[in-house]
């Protein structure tokens, strides 16, 4: 390589850095259209498209065709890393890992070959010689929520005996820049071993990352316009010290081993196995007979008092004193310290408030195996399986006794007098177990967690037209094991559920019409059936056993077409597209306070139907200066009302029924709308882009009990009318900038190149909010407003970081 | 694998930081500058006043919504009286425990009266003019109004009569000795647990006078039975509009285990008034037994009375044992039983006479196999040179708490032995023993 080419590629390779990059370039090498066969079009990892939605719209949570998390899926090492808890990836468990994690590639949808998620598809290769070669040593600061990274690669390519080897440690670690009384801490680590053995390859991956951070509130527009941008309710003084409530800590290490095996020069299997085990808490209050010790409790806000003399009081109060707005720990300390109680010999000051972390300990064992045969020079097919076996415990433990000798498994909401009520023991196994730090309480129960997926496409080249037809099978198994009798259901709640199944199926079929090597046309068909998530399917897993009332399988049906445009001068994509979802359930569980108990929604019928148009376009008005331009533009909506069911972990009478009706409502959680427009400036030692994106059209999660009819009748009877309708955030605006280039550091006579990055996130320090949602609470207060108005998160203001690499 | 954890949060603790737990709370300096009698008679009757002026009350909190029979209040009293804050919290026990001294910044506080209570609160309600309320202390402003000094100890009630109870003993913690629940209020729960409603039972003193004990259907304890006896009662003196009331804090409050006044029975009696005399006890369904040594009660008489007696004195055994056992009794079909006798010691050198009672004992010759419970009963001692003058009344022993069958003895316990430190011969007489219930 040329000096300038491996400038090139070092710069690439720090672009493609989920935390600093927005873009990936598109290739620019033209094709050579020979002997008239057309050359398919270029891989999606280059598309302009994905690459924003990535990078340049992430900041406003903008996701893919307003699909579901689960949707999307990540690869590593060709295993399947998506928890099957919750069927999300689990990015933070190669967090802080760029620079080795920086190799993927990207198929938007189910692709061509293989039967893949239809949402992004990331593929990330860590085997020793995937990674680049390179002694490299990157300082990163900056005022984000991690700001200062330092990072150390050490990747060697195969050495004559066909070893190759790789080592990452990265560490991080952030402060309050982002967020009041902030923290982040984290040392990630990747080991990489690779062997070539005549036809095989083999190699062996060991990564994980440990994390220790605040966890992120969500908060009300009352608490942020009293507190600032950086208000954070988590948050109380401690003899001099800031302590935060809310940690989240998350250790998951995977072990990947993993062969590409080619029999023939037609043939290539590849296969991996992965086991990880690990856990992952967040902490946070729980107290017995005791005020509700979260500083945003809406009865301590000003807006609470009905009289007005009393709410200035309150405010000037806040404004005088803004620790007010704070958790009060040392109250805390001196109620824990004040309750002398005796139960079961045991005297001491029993906790009136204790830190609890709720965890999950996950163990999993994932195989997966695919083989993809070329058979004629135009036609090949693959087909692949992937078993997956994951088992998943949750339970609560004592955090911190707050200066409390101990602390009781009970239910306090429970509680009422009757002589011997069982109904207040939250293990009838054990009842007035006494509890010190680090014991188990509440709940604890395991998950047993089971998914085999089999898929099989083939796919034809021909001279104008690329065909592809593929199928997928996939049998999923949920069973629920319960370690405690709990008081409420003491027939439910202890011991092995019948395990619960699906069977599910998929079938795609599609063409690429190559009209030439500068245009196509693609067109796209799919049906698809998904398991519930586990996490659904239970109603009230910390409680029992019962299985939500509509368990059934979401249907789904898409169809795509596409444009492909390329020239010297302008590259131009679009799309369109329909998605239909029938048949969908969810669940949605949150900690009602009225019932003082955590409630479950079970939500059926969903239909969603989402429909878009996808345009981008690159225009190289000279070799130094490029145009681009993305537009998204999509309508979600729910085509029919749907069912809900109320489960109340702390009674055992069922809840509410009722219809929520959000006929045509939005789908909610991510914009629906997102335009992009960038420069790209490379004059040739440096490069710079300077990209202004909008986000619109972005709808909040709201609360289907406030569709009902009985909430219809409640925005009647109190002349109001925010009631029903669906609540949009405000469009969003933002200018990110990015400028990078390298130095040459003189080192015995040996050129040690140096490469500076900085990229400037929200330049005109916009204030907008990123995300939110409507509490799960339905009030009208005293002037006709919400009671218990909507959640948001803060998006930063400007923030930088710089990144300085040092190759060695 | 638990122990692998551990150590990792321990690496990762190792840089996040160590809390040190807050030293204990020492409370204010703060003082008071006017008695809380002061401030009431600084109100104007009937008006809604703001309080002007850096006034300071102090009080002990004599009641909270720790068992919740108040709601969302707390009572303050110092020397002089008492008031009743309104807080807009829950759980506020746990700020203002019971005992807990707290300081009132009057200053910008309201009093007013709800049904001729004097309240405090922290505005007034206006919202419908034909009924303007106080307004509780909003949580935030708590810190703002109310200072915490130390926990002190419990203040003595005011023991009062129902022809004293007075505006002026309103918000205070005052006694009721000697009064019952009305008869159709015994045995009812103390409010409606149920639909969560207030009741309020009537209290009187052997028919005379009233005064209600008012509870409401959140307290934890409403659905516990109200005391059938006769008793003492302790609470905080309220009133709502002509009607007085008492608000107690807890159960213990209610001190009722005795007789009543009206419709007493007796259940049990025996004046020994037709035994034989000189010789050893021999009553139908009674039990006299020697269980160590010979000594027998026998019967005795010193004209014109016939009673009960024994003595180890002259039996010249080590070790006397013996049981005085009445017949079963059957505490099924009454209430607030009560058990009384009279005794008279003569040469009192350190023998023991004790009552006792049984629900288990089989009625054979070997009391001691049962479990008997010792009566808390006044026994006559200390007649070291003759014979007792007087009769020593036992007072009432409540047989509260124990229902069916049960057996009641006396046993004495002596020695007669050379040593005189360890001689016991003391005489007992035993008389008038009487059970009575309603």
């Amino acid at each position: 390589m040329t000096d300038a080419q491996k400038k090139d590629s070092l710069l690439k390779s720090m672009v493609a850095e989920p935390d600093d990059i927005h873009i990936v370039f598109a290739d620019d090498g033209e094709f050579q259209a020979a002997s008239g066969f057309v050359p398919s079009p270029l891989h999606a990892s280059k598309e302009l498209l994905h690459s924003a939605i990535g990078f340049r719209f992430g900041a406003g949570r903008y996701r893919y065709r307003g699909l579901d998390t689960r949707s999307f899926s990540f690869r590593m090492n060709g295993i399947k890393m998506n928890r099957l808890f919750d069927q999300q990836i689990p990015w933070n468990d190669w967090g802080g890992l760029n620079e080795s994690t920086s190799n993927q590639h990207i198929v938007a949808g189910v692709g061509e070959e293989g039967f893949e998620n239809i949402g992004i598809n990331n593929h990330v290769h860590t085997e020793a010689t995937s990674i680049r070669p390179q002694r490299s040593i990157s300082l990163v600061t900056g005022n984000r929520a991690y700001g200062n990274r330092f990072s150390f690669v050490l990747a060697k390519g195969f050495n004559k005996k066909q070893w190759a080897s790789a080592v990452h440690i990265s560490g991080r670690k952030g402060g309050e820049q982002i967020l009041d009384a902030g923290f982040f801490n984290s040392i990630s680590y990747l080991l990489s071993l690779q062997k070539k053995w005549k036809a095989i390859d083999m190699n062996i991956t060991m990564v994980g990352s440990v994390v220790h951070r605040n966890t992120t509130p969500a908060i009300t527009q009352e608490y942020r316009l009293l507190g600032g941008r950086k208000t954070n309710p988590y948050w109380g003084w401690q003899q001099g010290m800031k302590r935060n409530v809310g940690i989240y800590f998350v250790h998951q290490p995977k072990v990947i081993l993993s062969a590409q095996f080619s029999p023939t020069e037609d043939i290539h299997i590849q296969s991996a196995i992965m086991y990880s085990q690990g856990l992952q808490y967040t902490t946070g209050f729980d107290w017995y007979r005791a005020a509700d010790p979260r500083a945003d409790y809406y009865r301590y806000l000003p807006s609470y008092q009905t009289d007005s003399l009393l709410q200035q009081q309150v405010q000037q109060l806040i404004v005088s004193n803004p620790q007010i707005l704070q958790i009060d720990w040392e109250r805390m300390y001196q109620m824990n310290s004040h309750n002398p109680f005796t139960l079961r010999g045991v005297t001491g000051n029993r906790a009136k408030y204790i830190l609890e972390s709720r965890n999950r300990y996950t163990k999993q064992c994932f195989i997966s195996t695919q083989l993809q045969q070329q058979i004629t020079a135009t036609d090949s097919w693959k087909i692949g399986i992937d078993m997956s076996r994951e088992f998943v415990q949750l339970n609560k433990r004592v955090h911190d006794l707050l200066g409390a000798d101990y602390y009781v498994n009970w239910n306090q909401f429970a509680t009422n007098n009757i002589p011997d009520n069982k109904a207040i023991q939250n293990d009838l196994n054990d009842p007035d177990r006494i509890l010190y730090t680090g014991d188990i309480f509440g709940y604890d129960y395991q998950l047993y967690l089971q998914e085999i997926v089999g898929t099989a496409s083939w796919i034809t080249r021909k001279q104008k037209l690329d065909i592809h037809v593929g199928g997928t099978v996939n049998f999923t198994e949920y069973r629920r094991i319960g370690n405690m009798r709990n008081g409420l259901f003491p027939g439910n709640s202890f011991g092995t559920s019948p395990p619960i199944s699906f069977l599910n199926g998929g079938i795609k079929f599609g063409f690429t019409y190559k009209r030439s090597g500068k245009q196509y046309f693609l067109w796209n068909l799919l049906f698809l059936s998904r398991a519930p998530l586990v996490q659904h399917a239970f109603v009230s897993p910390r409680v029992n056993s019962l299985l939500h009332p509509a368990l059934n399988n979401e249907k789904i049906f898409q169809l795509e077409a596409g444009w492909i445009h390329n020239s010297s001068k302008l590259r131009l994509r679009m799309n369109a597209y329909m998605f239909h979802k029938y048949d969908g359930i969810d669940l949605l569980s949150f900690y009602h306070d009225e019932y003082q108990s955590l409630v479950s929604y079970a939500l059926s019928n969903l239909h969603q139907m989402h429909m878009g148009i996808e345009a981008s376009l690159i225009h190289t008005i000279n070799p130094s200066l490029t145009i681009e331009l993305v537009a998204l533009v999509g309508n979600y909506r729910f085509k029919t009302t749907q069912q809900y069911a109320t489960y109340i972990d702390n009674e055992t009478a069922a809840g509410d029924k009722g219809t929520v009706f959000i006929k045509n409502f939005k789908v909610p959680g991510t914009p629906q709308r997102a335009f992009s427009m960038g420069l790209t400036y490379k004059p040739g030692k440096w490069w710079a882009n300077l990209a202004v994106n909008y986000l619109g059209d972005y709808w909040l999660d709201f609360n289907p009990l406030r569709r009902t009819y009985a909430a219809g009748q409640l925005q009647a009877q109190t002349k109001t009318n925010w009631i029903f309708p669906q609540e949009k955030l405000p469009d969003i605006v933002y200018t990110d900038l990015f400028i990078g280039t390298s130095l040459y550091l003189i080192k015995k006579k040996k050129q040690a190149p140096v490469l500076l990055f900085l990229s400037v996130n929200n330049c005109f320090n916009n204030l907008f909010y990123n995300g939110g949602y409507e509490q799960m609470r339905l009030g009208v207060n005293h002037v006709g407003d919400n009671k218990f108005p909507t959640k948001y998160f803060m998006a930063p203001g400007i923030n930088y970081s710089l990144t300085t690499r040092f190759n060695l | 694998m638990k122990n692998y954890w551990i150590f990792l949060v321990l690496i990762l603790g190792g840089c996040s930081k160590n809390f040190e737990p807050p030293p204990p709370f020492n409370g204010t300096d703060a003082k008071a500058t006017i008695s809380i009698k002061e401030m009431r008679n600084a109100h104007i009757p009937g008006a809604f006043g703001k309080w002007a002026g850096d006034d300071i009350i102090t009080g002990i909190v004599i009641a909270n919504d720790a068992s919740n029979n108040f709601y969302k209040s707390i009572v303050i009293q110092d020397s002089t009286g008492g008031i009743t804050i309104k807080l807009d919290g829950f759980s506020i026990a746990n700020d203002y425990p019971l005992n807990q001294r707290v300081f009132i910044r009057l200053n910008g506080l309201w009093l007013s009266e709800y049904g001729g209570m004097l309240q405090l609160g922290a505005g007034i309600d206006t919202s419908n003019p034909q009924y303007t309320d106080l307004l509780p202390i909003p949580v935030p402003l708590f810190s703002r109004y109310i200072l915490k000094g130390s926990i002190e100890p419990a203040p003595t009630p005011i023991h009062v009569n129902f022809d004293q109870l007075k505006d002026s003993l309103q918000s205070r913690l005052i006694q009721i000795d000697s009064v019952e629940l009305a008869a159709a209020d015994t045995a009812k729960p103390f409010a409606d647990a149920i639909n969560k409603a207030t009741v309020s039972h009537t209290i009187r003193l052997c028919g005379i006078g009233t005064v209600y004990l008012r509870t409401s259907g959140f307290a934890d304890f409403a659905a516990i039975k109200t005391p059938r006896g006769n008793g003492s009662i302790k609470g905080i003196y309220t009133v709502f509009d002509t009607q007085k009331q008492i608000q107690i804090r807890d159960t213990g409050d209610v001190q009722m285990k005795g007789l009543r006044c009206s419709g007493v029975r007796l259940i049990f009696y025996e004046d020994f008034e037709t035994i034989p005399v000189n010789t050893g006890l021999q009553i139908s369904g009674w039990k006299n037994i020697a269980e160590n040594g010979s000594a027998i009660f026998e019967g005795k008489w010193n004209a014109p009375n016939r009673y009960a007696e024994i003595t180890a004195f002259a039996t010249y055994q080590p070790v006397v044992n013996s049981w005085l056992i009445l017949p079963p009794i059957n505490l099924n079909n009454s209430t607030n039983e009560q058990l009384s006798f009279i005794t008279k010691d003569a040469f009192d050198n350190g023998a023991n006479l004790q009552a006792y009672i049984s629900s288990n004992y089989d009625g054979g010759n070997s009391p001691s196999k049962a479990k008997w419970t010792p009566l808390k009963a006044t026994i006559a001692k200390g007649s070291v040179n003759g014979l007792a003058t007087k009769w020593t009344p036992s007072g009432p022993i409540s047989l509260q708490g124990y229902s069916g069958k049960v057996y009641i003895a006396f046993k004495y316990e002596g020695a007669d032995i050379a040593d005189l430190l360890l001689k016991k011969t003391t005489r007992f007489q035993l008389d008038e023993i009487k059970i009575v219930g309603n």
